[in-house]
């Protein structure tokens, strides 16, 4: 418990973390700005005025109808038609004259400029949080203990607490809380800033106490897939002895296997190659079910042909991220056990 | 006295898949007894932080038995953590922390009080930078932090690998003064170092390592009395010179000539010489014993001696020239960690 609290202790007091944390910060005000920048607030005024455009609009698009029905009326009626209206006579007028009668006018809400709307438009916003913050949580886990490889506190703190596993283990355990102090932090800031921009500059209206549910409950999910990226960079780092060694295996896969699978079984024709990457597990844990198509798969032909789904849902996403997870800690806690320090 | 640390027949070899395998401890054996500051010699490369750091649990060893405290290791390290401190080649330490804040989490660690940080930051003259970040310490201050580091836990038994690296020599006085005064204390003192005068001057007793094995080991005067050949310098008027050297080659000894003056070899008895000359007129202007320094016997033992015209390569571990264990205990056991 003392090397936990030392270790908890030792994360806070570090320059990288509060560097990254207001480096994310930055992020999260500009995007707040853009959104708040892009909505224009609506008030009685100016819905007024989009009505009464609307209703503008509908006056002129049904005059001009009408006007388009007289003219047809006299060229096809005129001995010497021009064939503009085509063969149909009177009645392609007939035709021009129930449309004028059918429409209506617009909705106003077409007129009025664009709005944040906090309840279709949050988990977009949300899903560029989990983004960042899940970069963020793979950084700083690499460097809780990639740094202490490269500095030398790792021999410190082998000399000082000899029994190997409970100290990589309690590292990652400060490493995840840590993270996870961070990262509510970050996401209460990221949707209460959403939220307030919505009713500054937006729409509030369908927020209701299912739609907050949800909401936290897709906040919870963008956490625990922040400490699983947190886990995954302390673990890779620790293999590597090095923060760099991390940031490099994470870049080698977005290259080498998010995009080296869609070439490799693209030019193989496999079915389905998005199931090999780990991004589609990932979208998976955040909307709950991905759905992967393939259309038309035989052109319509034959038995088994027409389109084919593959779907992954929260079971199967959580079950891969999961075994990637423990797996990479416990090599990285395995290897800890065996090799020499320093 | 009882044994602090015992090490048996250490073997540890490194394997690399680019340079093969190197074998850094090829059946090395160290004693070091309660109260005892002991100092422990060897070239570059011969293995001595190899040996520290497998000691101290950082290195796995391929076979051997180690001991601190009577207790087996590494696997008894945890029981007898708290008793020893330690550093072991540069130390390093986060750039952006203070000295202060690197030695108060390890104290946290160890469960000690904040006054303790205070303490050691004083007995190694650091109270006035403690609150200063690491990365404005000189090499000399950094080595100072790390021997708090080693005295934070008051230790019974403290390893310092090269602690007067870096230091300037009001430092290397003041670690030697700081060494003294914890073996005056009761404590057990294990220094690793090339200040070969320095060790001379504050060492009750030694061990040196060549190549991976022990080579010498003992009471510092016993070790220097190995190379002792009885040998004197004999001055004499520059007209007696040659005449003096006959009569002492006459008399049984071995004699050779030296910047003017004679080194005369097995000799039991330096009224001998005087006897000798004193007889046939020949006068003695000195007399004096050439007792070998550690230096010198360091030089010899581990067959370093400088030639001129050469460059000595690092004493690298070698997988052929070893050769077999000659003292490997009969209970050698596979260490496991």
């Amino acid at each position: 418990m003392r090397l936990l609290r030392t270790e908890l202790s030792r994360f806070f007091a570090r320059r990288f973390l509060h560097v990254l944390s207001i480096f994310i910060l930055l992020i999260m005000g500009t995007v707040l700005a853009a959104v708040a920048g892009n909505s224009t607030p609506v008030g009685p005024e100016q819905y007024a005025a989009a009505k009464d455009a609307a209703q503008r609009d509908f006056e002129l698009n049904k005059q001009m109808l009408q006007l388009e029905y007289e003219n047809c009326v006299e060229d096809v009626t005129s001995p010497t038609p021009s064939g503009t209206w085509g063969n149909g006579g009177i009645e392609v007028c007939a035709g021009i004259l129930e449309k004028a009668r059918a429409i209506s006018p617009s909705d106003p809400v077409a007129y009025l400029p664009d709005q944040f709307n906090l309840r279709y438009e949050l988990d977009t916003w949300l899903y560029l949080a989990a983004l960042v913050l899940c970069l963020f949580a793979f950084t700083i886990g690499a460097s809780f203990v990639g740094a202490e490889w490269t500095s030398g506190g790792m021999t410190n703190l082998a000399l000082w607490y000899p029994r190997r596993v409970a100290l990589l283990a309690t590292k990652l355990t400060a490493a995840l809380l840590g993270t996870a102090a961070v990262g509510a932090a970050y996401l209460a800031l990221w949707t209460g800033g959403l939220g307030l921009v919505a009713q500054w500059r937006g729409v509030v209206d369908g927020a209701t106490a299912g739609f907050w549910q949800s909401t936290a409950l897709l906040c919870l999910r963008v956490l625990v897939l922040a400490l699983a990226s947190a886990a995954i960079g302390f673990a890779l780092a620790s293999l590597g002895r090095h923060t760099a060694s991390a940031l490099g295996i994470g870049i080698g896969y977005a290259i080498v296997v998010e995009l080296g699978t869609l070439l490799v079984f693209g030019v193989l024709n496999a079915s389905f190659p998005e199931r090999f990457r780990l991004s589609t597990y990932i979208g998976a844990w955040l909307t709950q079910r991905v759905e992967l198509y393939e259309y038309d798969v035989c052109a319509g032909v034959g038995p088994g042909c027409g389109n084919r789904f593959y779907v992954v849902d929260l079971a199967a996403s959580s079950a891969v991220l999961g075994t990637v997870v423990v797996l990479l800690a416990g090599a990285a806690l395995f290897a800890f056990r065996r090799r020499d320090i320093a | 006295m009882a044994a602090v640390i015992e090490i048996e027949n250490l073997r540890k070899t490194y394997v690399s898949l680019l340079r093969g395998k190197r074998v850094a401890l090829n059946g090395f054996d160290m004693q070091v007894t309660a109260g005892q500051v002991h100092g422990f010699l060897g070239p570059n490369g011969s293995g001595k932080t190899t040996t520290l750091r497998t000691l101290l649990g950082l290195a796995r060893a391929d076979s051997g038995r180690m001991f601190l405290f009577g207790q087996p290791v590494p696997q008894a390290l945890p029981a007898v953590v708290h008793r020893f401190g330690a550093i072991v080649e540069s130390p390093q330490f986060f750039r952006n922390f203070t000295g202060r804040r690197t030695l108060s989490l390890l104290a946290r660690v160890g469960g000690l009080p904040d006054a303790r940080v205070d303490q050691v930051l004083e007995l190694v003259g650091m109270r006035e930078r403690g609150d200063e970040k690491v990365k404005t310490y000189s090499l000399g201050m950094k080595q100072r932090l790390a021997v708090a580091t080693a005295l934070l836990k008051s230790p019974e038994l403290l390893i310092l690998d090269e602690p007067a690296n870096g230091l300037d020599p009001a430092g290397i006085r003041e670690m030697r003064d700081l060494v003294r005064g914890l073996a005056a204390a009761g404590s057990t003192v294990l220094v690793s170092s090339h200040l070969l005068d320095e060790i001379e001057q504050i060492c009750d007793s030694v061990t040196i390592i060549s190549r991976g094995k022990r080579v010498a080991a003992g009471p510092v005067a016993d070790v220097l009395a190995t190379q002792d050949k009885g040998e004197h310098l004999v001055g004499v008027r520059d007209d007696d010179r040659d005449r003096a050297a006959e009569l002492l080659s006459a008399a049984g000894l071995s004699v050779v000539p030296r910047d003017g003056r004679l080194v005369v070899g097995g000799v039991s008895d330096p009224a001998r010489v005087s006897e000798v000359l004193g007889s046939a007129g020949v006068w003695l202007t000195e007399l004096s014993p050439l007792t070998p320094d550690l230096e010198s016997v360091f030089l010899t033992i581990t067959g370093t001696t400088p030639e001129p015209g050469t460059h000595r390569p690092v004493d690298e571990s070698r997988d052929e020239p070893w050769p077999a264990p000659t003292e490997a205990p009969a209970k050698a056991e596979e260490l496991s960690q």
